[in-house]
């Protein structure tokens, strides 16, 4: 019998973890955030595996009887605004994967770090990035997902991606039809030239 | 094991003088050495220049692993080109190489506007459709590289691209080119975007959002 697969996505807040998600829990075969399918936003507390990013043992009580999983955390969930800020235990999740029995991919979001500074300060009142940057080195050989590439190339650049689940394509451009990076970016006029 | 050929290749402004120094970095790679010492050096002094546009004469010095870097589309002796890449790779081919193209690529609006600022107008399209050849070419191992990756998570990114594309990387010295990042001044607040209070809400506790 195949070993059964998970991707898990995870990044810092606002790098894409929607947008990914969406891709990736499109494939018929794929038992991921299906109700982010069918809106255009779902809060991170009604992912599904949700309940175990604090208590990765509750991953053992799951019945898994599909063959492919998705699953996508937000580091961290939670805002600073109202109520209480977590990190979710990303290398347990993994290690409790693994030892379900699953073959784990981990791919990590990207997004400009300007762009994720001046977003999550909007939102939260502060950057929140640095948190995902201390429990990277937690996380064995993930793959990088670039939004700036999503965009750029489509599916392209996701079929190049080389991951563990099926995708469904027919989609795509439906998902990155508006590009959030756009309402960021200014002229940039320089007012003389620094040389180096 | 064949020896490699990694061709670093992006839109005018799209970080190809960066990658080229991260990937010429380390001591077992043949690469861009002028760019090593200097800051800026002209697309048509690059090692493998004269190649992109007389591909039948590609030759290899001495070495296991190759780096060369162009620009879509490039200045070669003072005239614009789009580097004749597709062919470049199936020549190091019949050569008995293996050429490998990461494509860079670096966030569409400002990779625009650099454009426009720099050299008048957007060559951005361009690049696309040669891409778009070179990406349908079933022979040619293609990439992506992304320079906002590399600034957001630096040295892990840098592993992680030379595990993707079998090539030796090194971080040390790395630093030199993270002081500054080029896509800082050319981004700028929103004060307020639509989704922005939908999110904070869903942030609540469903106690909390059911009205306590």
């Amino acid at each position: 019998m195949n070993q059964k697969k998970i991707l898990v996505v995870t990044g810092p807040q606002g790098s894409g973890n929607h947008c990914w998600s969406k891709i990736f829990s499109s494939h018929a075969e794929v038992c991921g955030w299906s109700e982010l399918t069918k809106k255009y936003w779902v809060g991170h507390n009604q992912e599904p595996l949700h309940s175990s990013w604090m208590n990765p043992n509750l991953l053992y009580d799951k019945p898994w009887d599909h063959e492919y999983y998705f699953t996508n955390m937000s580091v961290p969930f939670g805002g600073v605004v109202k109520g209480d800020k977590a990190i979710p235990k990303v290398s347990k999740f993994i290690e409790v994967l693994e030892d379900i029995g699953f073959d784990v991919q981990v791919a990590v979001t990207s997004r400009d770090k300007n762009i994720l500074d001046l977003q999550q300060t909007r939102r939260w009142n502060t950057p929140t990035a640095h948190e995902f940057l201390d429990i990277l080195p937690e996380i064995k050989d993930p793959i990088f997902l670039s939004y700036e590439s999503l965009l750029l190339y489509k599916e392209k650049y996701v079929r190049s991606l080389k991951v563990n689940i099926p995708i469904d394509y027919s989609n795509l451009s439906n998902i990155i039809m508006s590009d959030a990076n756009q309402k960021y970016i200014c002229d940039f006029k320089p007012t003389k030239l620094r040389k180096r | 094991m064949k020896k490699k050929l990694l061709i670093t290749t992006g839109p005018q402004g799209s970080g190809n003088h960066l990658f080229a120094r991260i990937f010429s970095q380390h001591p077992d790679v043949v690469g861009w050495e002028k760019l090593k010492t200097n800051y800026w050096v002209p697309s048509d002094e690059e090692p493998f220049a004269k190649y992109w546009v007389y591909p039948e004469l590609l030759d290899f010095p001495e070495g296991d692993f190759f780096l060369a870097n162009v620009s879509v589309p490039f200045f070669y002796d003072g005239v614009r080109r789009v580097p004749k890449i597709i062919e470049v790779c199936h020549q190091a081919m019949h050569l008995g190489y293996e050429p490998t193209v990461a494509i860079i690529v670096r966030d569409k609006n400002i990779n625009s506007v650099q454009q426009k600022r720099v050299g008048g107008e957007v060559t951005l399209l361009t690049a696309m459709g040669y891409y778009k050849s070179l990406l349908s070419d079933p022979n040619i191992e293609t990439h992506f590289l992304s320079h906002e990756s590399f600034f957001l998570w630096k040295d892990d990114y840098i592993k992680y691209c030379g595990d993707v594309l079998k090539f030796p990387v090194t971080n040390e010295g790395i630093d030199q080119f993270i002081t500054g990042d080029a896509n800082e001044k050319y981004v700028s607040p929103v004060k307020e975007h639509w989704l922005d209070e939908t999110i904070r809400e869903g942030r609540q506790t469903f106690k909390q959002r059911q009205g306590e």
